[in-house]
């Protein structure tokens, strides 16, 4: 049993390594681009609208929803990157419903990789909503200056935490399941893979709701 | 090692390329749509709301007018009342009017109906009286109806009145010419004739001169003339009583008539 998708690798010249994280990565990507193309090149304006536009735009205004609630600003900057995030998040962990499917969110290095980009998107939304000077005094040198080692530690701790949580629970979930497989074939599978279902919808949201948090917090002045 | 570099950077990029194009084929025309809608939707309220003033206005305008319809309405009815009214006064005063016309020229037709009754059943009376008068005396006592009338007017002119035949006599003495008249309306015998005469003088005038006529509307009677002065017998009297009895009943018939009418 693999504890990660990584170790499934398919092709490798030097380190370059195309493996099922990539692979199935991709695979997510191109569905969610192909999904999203093929029902909004068809987008009617009118109160009569498609099956597929109307799950797209329940999806994103609850999304959009979801951002001003936790930021108490305009969604439209952060829906993208916010958006993207819980969407990819969400469809890796739901297709693991599909046999030999492999979440790339099972692997502890996409989970770092989106990790890192919140790390990154925090300081970039901040410094462009409040200056350099401001994001920083804000997020750094609060309530002291002489917190200012702490808040640095917290911002690793929180990406770290960030990764690590969603990588060990997507992955406790496939490991479960394996090992369920193995002692009780029949009826348990089912019910954990409804239950990695839930858990791994609930992961996404609060990998997206946890971002928000960090970026709200870098660009708003309380 | 759970984490992979190249997977790392890889995924970095995978992720930002995902970012990119679900701007790209998701938010963007989502986004733009619903706003679009949103706009239309506001833009079809913003008409709804003009037009519902419109409505508004046009329904108080209606109403406006429908209350000034009425009003004329009701001043109209008021007014075809009044006419009405007006014309039923009016007909009412012209239909008694034409009424009392009738009913006068009724009463009129009645009267000279009546009249020509009354002369008609004189002038029948009269004819029948003498004619039963006639044959009654022709029967009874073999006497002529005309020689007992000549014989009653001399027995009158024999017992007349002192006044009267003063009065004659003093005419007579003022004029020596005086004519007396007789009148009647049969033709009287020469004897008779001769007796008037002889009565006249004796009784009236003893230098008048008799003159006779004969005048039919007398009435099977006979009259002495004198200028202004006159001495008669005939039926006429009678019979005018009788008209007078006749008259006095058909006015009691036509009062019950009218009575019952009414």
């Amino acid at each position: 049993m693999n504890l990660t998708p990584d170790q499934i690798i398919y092709w490798q010249r030097g380190v370059i390594t195309i493996n099922a994280t990539l692979v199935f990565t991709w695979l997510v990507i191109i569905l969610l681009v192909f999904g999203s193309w093929l029902v909004t090149r068809k987008l009617s304006p009118s109160t009569k609208i498609s099956k597929g536009q109307n799950l797209l735009e329940v999806l994103v205004l609850g999304i959009e929803t979801q951002i001003e609630e936790v930021s108490q600003q305009k969604p439209e900057p952060y829906l993208p990157f916010i958006g993207t995030l819980f969407i990819f998040i969400a469809v890796s962990n739901l297709l693991s419903i599909i046999p030999g499917y492999q979440p790339p969110t099972g692997s502890l290095s996409t989970t770092a990789a989106l990790a890192i980009c919140v790390f990154f998107a925090v300081p970039l939304y901040g410094i462009k909503k409040q200056g350099f000077w401001g994001y920083f005094k804000q997020y750094y040198l609060q309530p002291t200056p002489f917190m200012l080692p702490f808040n640095i530690i917290a911002r690793f701790s929180n990406t770290i935490s960030l990764s690590v949580r969603l990588f060990g629970n997507v992955m406790s979930g496939t490991m479960i399941v394996g090992i369920l497989l193995s002692i009780a074939p029949l009826f348990f599978p089912i019910i954990m893979q409804a239950m990695g279902l839930l858990t791994g919808l609930i992961q996404a949201y609060i990998f997206a709701i946890l971002a928000m948090v960090f970026i709200a917090a870098a660009t708003t002045n309380n | 090692m759970l984490i992979d570099p190249f997977v790392v950077i890889a995924q970095i990029i995978n992720f930002l390329i995902l970012v990119a194009l679900l701007k790209r084929f998701l938010y963007k025309p989502i986004t733009q749509a619903m706003e679009m809608r949103s706009q239309r939707i506001e833009r079809q309220l913003a008409t709804a709301a003009s037009k519902e003033k419109d409505a508004e206005a046009e329904k108080e305008l209606y109403l406006q007018k429908q209350q000034g319809l009425e009003a004329q309405k009701q001043a109209w009815l008021e007014q075809a009342k009044q006419e009405v009214a007006q014309e039923k006064a009016t007909l009412i005063k012209q239909a008694q009017t034409e009424v009392e016309q009738v009913r006068s020229q009724w009463y009129k037709t009645l009267e000279q109906d009546q009249d020509k009754f009354t002369h008609e059943l004189r002038d029948r009376l009269t004819q029948q009286v003498a004619i039963t008068t006639r044959k009654a005396l022709s029967d009874l006592a073999n006497a002529n109806l005309e020689t007992q009338i000549i014989d009653t007017f001399i027995d009158r002119l024999c017992n007349l009145d002192q006044l009267p035949k003063a009065t004659i006599s003093t005419t007579s003495v003022s004029n020596p010419n005086h004519i007396i008249t007789i009148r009647s309306s049969f033709t009287i015998p020469e004897a008779k004739k001769e007796s008037l005469i002889a009565v006249i003088r004796e009784q009236i005038a003893a230098n008048a001169e008799v003159q006779f006529e004969i005048v039919r509307d007398l009435i099977c009677g006979i009259e002495l003339r004198e200028r202004d002065y006159k001495i008669s017998w005939n039926l006429a009297h009678y019979l005018t009583d009788l008209e007078v009895a006749t008259a006095k009943i058909l006015a009691e018939n036509n009062n019950h008539l009218t009575t019952d009418n009414c």
